[in-house]
């Protein structure tokens, strides 16, 4: 025993436990994110659960199970005594009929024998109210019914396929070519606001613009009329109507359904199909319902975008740093210090920094630039307000001290030999840095970068003060001269979750959501991680072996 | 009857002699400081063109502090400063006007460790010609070519020129080392220690190829190794302690030095 | 040692001089056969003109000598040779050493020469050990076109003939001396004369030798074996076993 201590064994056990508890940790956690994340997509089995209520009588509750708990309940025949008994939750939709979507039973009012899977559910994700429960009944065209019975199914499937295809193309045409319509008069609105100020609108520049904004308008009004014409085309799909439980029926115009499925219809292969397209949806569309439904597209084009941002800010400047600070500056107590502030900015936490850009970014440096440059457009702040720009800027500023050091590191461990020998061919001091040095220490700017990545990617606290809102009416980055919109306000996917998660009406309907977004957070920051470590490696062969 | 009169021994001396040499590089009491410690001495000597010159002595004697000093290579470090004159051709090699890297494109150098960067071997050797300026593709694979072949390298990698330098051997990258100094055809080429990271057969090489290269260059090195100095050394000059001892032709230093101190250098009885 | 190690080295430097050494040799040899036939002839012909000609070209031949020298001294002060390059300095040196020592030597005949058309030429133009004198001069003129061309092929196969030639020489000048003694006793009037033909007689009986010393630095440097003062038995021996060697 005594010799397994001396050889050093125990620690060999520790350090290997710990590693393995670390890695279970972290993989659990992946694991619990993505189990639950994924769950949202995938279409579940209905139920129908036979109640007993207060009055004896049985309902009959539909819907599908999403959680269960134990609760403590007092034993009837023993009254001292608590037992556990479980409770479900169901979550039955149809908010407009039973005013909230989930329901709580008890599970020893519900008659398990007869729970069983409701034939034919037909579940419908509307635009707005949340999903609808139901069988189908008939379909209805300006109140005259045009389809029942088996010919539902069938002729619905048309129906929402046309509905579908009217309202991409009525968003489209809002969205985009309005928009950019939109757009334009606006920036005619505050060239002529610029003009103004500068004392040069004269009549023949009245003219000028005026004769635009006139084309603009024509052009506005004509898509008005197509987009009215669609709204028409979209009205003429009539409605369907279910019956649901509790002996409702429900009306849901097409043009308000999403998508529908009978999950328990499907086979597998349709249940996976389903899955993938659930995903795509996720990804691709716009958060609806107060971002409890719906994608979240926005969010993540704001956060690659803020990222790649601060990327190229935070590189030039964190790399000339620390070459200044390695290859130039004298040894000396002023150095030192810098140094030592520099490891300590690394320390300061986030939300000071969302306040110091707050403070210096947005009202001094934003405030000037909107007085010197901007200020045709008062009182609307242009840029001394939070947007991209200063959230990127901030960004930077937190990772700086990353880049720096690594950077730092990067170019100590290039051997003296190398520089001498470009000395020796002629080359100044900055050649030499510029074509030998840097080159070689760029797998460990990139370790600096991913670094840097990783915590841009996940700090919320100080992007809330510069920049990411709750909804944002406009993408970042559209097809819109200058196509990159600095001052815009933006969706961020670490933001989206807080706000998903704790600030949203509806706890339960966005819980699976907020998992599936983690997941998404986390995907991505792997994704950006490995990229940068597979840039790095292949930098890390050219530049290897140096001491043969 | 022969006649006895074709005598192809017949030279009277083809011993070399500083008085009749062109100079390239003249030191005037010479002094190098680190700081308030003085390393060099004095020293003062008139290093012939187109020549081999050895520097030996033991280790301190600052050699290769002198040596470093004719590319300037000691100002990159603070403490040092000097006093004295240097001039290569002439022109005085310290004085404000002369401009620092144009000096070192004159009075090329190849170290100790072999330092290739870490690129290409063609991109290795035009490397210097690149920092001029050179961009004509056909210039600059003329010149490689040159100096590959100078350095008695080319039959080993003209397959090969994209290859890493780094994948080389130690004695090809050194060989390597001394192409890239030769591309852009300095006047003065210093050696410092050139073989002594290399195995005895790849130093042989070396030497044979200094033996070529001095048609063209004039060659200074130092060297631990006396023997080296020996074979391939036209003058050698013998330092102790920061001063010049002796100076003189290869010959007569290794035959007959004239002072106590170089023999018993030379023949190891000192310590 | 064969002859073609000589350009096989990585420094061309050492090539160039081993080569330049071994020539020098070979040319100073030729040198010295040259200054062998004009004393020869001056002998046989009584011809003062060659004898005194003779006589200059020695200073030649020690020119030659010391240049060999030099060069031996700074190959090895400068190249460091090793193995049989160092054998061949060593033996390049003891060779010029030979060569030269012979020079003097057959100066002393050519000196004979002079001397005798000074003297009365009816006392000594017809002297005993005379034709001895032209035997033992002509066989040293042999054995050094004999090791001259062993040195030329770096090869000691023809070492037993030249010490047969020794032998040989040997008894001729025992005869030789005997018949220069004998005279002293029958004409003692000609002392001077007879004293000049034994000079000149043990000066051609030291040609061989020297021509032997040459043989023995040509083995030490094919064989790297000192045969000097070896017994005559185990020398045979030596000389048979190389001998079927080559």
């Amino acid at each position: 025993m005594k010799d397994w201590f001396r050889k050093g064994e125990h620690w060999i056990w520790f350090s290997a436990s710990a590693v393995s508890v670390s890695v279970v940790l972290v993989f659990g956690l992946l694991a619990m994110i993505a189990y639950k994340g994924l769950l949202h997509f995938w279409a579940h089995d209905v139920h129908s659960y036979p109640v007993s209520n207060s009055s004896g009588q049985i309902e009959y509750v539909v819907g599908e199970l999403h959680d269960t708990k134990l609760k403590l309940v007092a034993d009837p025949t023993k009254p001292d005594v608590m037992n556990e008994v479980p409770e479900y939750l169901i979550k039955v939709g149809n908010r407009d009929v039973y005013g909230m979507d989930f329901k709580w039973i008890n599970s020893l009012n519900v008659d398990s024998s007869r729970v069983e899977v409701a034939e034919n559910i037909t579940v419908i994700e509307r635009f707005e109210w949340g999903n609808v429960y139901g069988q189908l009944d008939s379909m209805k065209l300006n109140g005259k019914v045009v389809a029942s019975g088996d010919a539902v199914l069938p002729k619905l499937t048309e129906l929402v396929e046309k509905g579908t295809e009217l309202n991409e193309e009525i968003h489209h045409i809002e969205k985009v070519v309005i928009g950019g319509i939109n757009y334009k008069i606006e920036q005619l609105r505050l060239e002529q606001k610029k003009l103004e100020a500068n004392g040069e609108f004269d009549d023949a520049a009245r003219v000028e613009l005026e004769s635009e904004v006139k084309v603009l308008n024509e052009e506005f009004a004509s898509l008005q009329g197509s987009i009215q014409a669609l709204y028409d085309q979209a009205n003429g799909l009539g409605e369907v109507v279910l019956s649901v439980a509790g002996g409702h029926q429900v009306a849901v115009k097409v043009k308000q359904i999403v998508r529908f499925w009978q999950p328990n219809n499907m086979a597998v292969t349709e249940k996976v199909g389903f899955f993938f397209s659930s995903i795509g949806h996720f990804l691709t569309d716009d958060p609806r319902e107060a971002n409890t439904e719906g994608g979240v597209f926005p969010a993540i084009v704001g956060t690659v975008t803020m990222v790649l941002l601060m990327t190229i800010l935070v590189t030039p400047l964190g790399v000339v740093a620390a070459v200044y600070m390695s290859e130039y500056a004298k040894e000396g107590p002023l150095l030192r210090m810098v140094r030592i502030s520099i490891n300590n900015l690394a320390g300061v936490p986030s939300i000071v920094f969302g306040i110091f850009g707050l403070g210096f970014f947005v009202y001094i440096i934003g405030g000037s630039i909107d007085d010197l440059f901007y200020g045709y457009a008062a009182p609307s702040p242009v840029f001394g307000t939070p947007g991209l720009l200063w959230a990127s800027l901030t960004m930077a500023l937190l990772t700086l001290p990353v880049v720096i050091v690594s950077t730092q590191e990067g170019l100590s461990r290039i051997p003296r030999a190398l520089r001498e020998g470009g000395l020796a061919l002629g080359a100044t001091k900055f050649e030499t840095i510029k074509r030998i040095v840097l080159p070689m220490a760029t797998p460990a700017i990139m370790t600096g970068l991913i670094l840097a990545i990783a915590r841009a990617a996940g700090e919320v606290a100080p992007l809330m003060l510069v920049g990411v809102v709750k909804m944002a009416p406009a993408l970042p980055i559209d097809f819109n001269a200058p196509f990159i919109h600095l001052d815009n306000k933006f969706m961020h996917l670490g933001f989206h979750i807080y706000d998903v998660g704790f600030q949203s009406p509806n706890v339960e309907a966005s819980q699976p959501l907020v998992y599936a977004t983690s997941l998404l957070l986390v995907i991505i920051i792997v994704g950006l991680n490995l990229g940068a470590i597979m840039i790095r490696n292949r930098l890390r062969e050219r530049y290897k072996s140096l001491d043969n | 009857m022969a006649e006895l009169t074709s005598f192809s021994m017949n030279r009277a001396s083809d011993k070399l002699s500083l008085d009749k040499e062109k100079i390239a590089i003249e030191v005037k009491d010479w002094n190098l400081y680190y700081g308030s410690k003085r390393a060099l001495h004095g020293v003062t000597m008139k290093l012939p063109e187109n020549r081999v010159t050895a520097f030996i002595g033991p280790s301190g004697c600052g050699k290769s502090t002198l040596l470093r000093c004719f590319n300037r290579m000691n100002d990159l470090i603070d403490t040092v400063s000097i006093d004295g004159q240097m001039l290569l051709h002439g022109e005085d090699m310290y004085s404000k006007a002369m401009n620092v890297s144009a000096l070192r494109r004159r009075v090329g150098m190849v170290f100790q460790k072999p330092n290739p960067f870490p690129k290409s071997i063609f991109e290795n050797v035009c490397y210097g010609l690149r920092l001029q300026g050179v961009k004509d593709k056909q210039v600059l694979d003329e010149t490689v070519e040159w100096a590959l072949r100078g350095a008695n390298l080319w039959g080993e990698v003209k397959d090969r020129l994209d290859d890493n330098a780094l994948s080389l051997s130690g004695g090809q990258q050194q060989r390597l080392c001394i192409a890239r100094a030769i591309a852009i055809k300095p006047e003065v080429l210093l050696l410092d220690e050139p073989t002594s990271a290399l195995d005895p057969i790849s130093t042989l090489a070396v030497e044979e190829l200094i033996f070529e290269l001095k048609k063209d260059f004039t060659i200074l090195i130092v060297t631990h190794n006396m023997q080296q100095a020996a074979r391939v050394s036209d003058y050698t000059a013998f330092m102790y302690m920061g001063d010049l001892v002796e100076y003189t032709d290869t010959d007569s230093l290794f035959t007959n030095p004239k002072l106590k101190q170089t023999e018993d250098y030379i023949s190891g009885r000192y310590g | 040692m064969q002859k073609k190690e000589f350009s096989s080295h990585i420094s061309n430097q050492l090539n160039r001089n081993l080569e330049e050494l071994f020539n020098h040799i070979l040319e100073m040899g030729g040198m010295v056969e040259n200054q062998l036939d004009m004393a020869l002839s001056a002998l046989s012909n009584s011809d003062i003109k060659v004898a005194k000609e003779v006589i200059r070209f020695d200073k030649t031949i020690n020119q030659a000598e010391m240049e060999i020298d030099r060069l031996c001294i700074r190959v090895l002060a400068r190249q460091q040779p090793t193995a049989s390059d160092l054998r061949l300095i060593l033996s390049t040196i003891r060779i010029a050493i030979d060569l030269e020592r012979m020079g003097d030597e057959i100066c002393k005949l050519a000196k004979l020469v002079i001397k005798f058309q000074k003297s009365d030429p009816n006392v000594c133009s017809d002297f005993a050990g005379y034709s001895e004198l032209v035997d033992i001069t002509t066989r040293s003129r042999e054995m050094l076109k004999v090791t001259l061309n062993a040195f030329a092929r770096v090869s000691a196969e023809d070492a037993m003939s030249i010490l047969d030639q020794e032998e040989v020489v040997d008894q001729v000048y025992a005869k030789a001396c005997a018949d220069v003694t004998s005279q002293f006793k029958k004409n003692p009037e000609n002392v001077e004369c007879l004293l000049e033909v034994m000079t000149a007689l043990r000066a051609s009986e030291r040609l061989s030798d020297h021509a032997l010393n040459i043989m023995e630095s040509i083995i030490y440097l094919v064989q790297g074996k000192d045969i000097r003062n070896m017994d005559q038995g185990r020398l045979t021996e030596f000389l048979e076993k190389i001998s079927g060697d080559e």
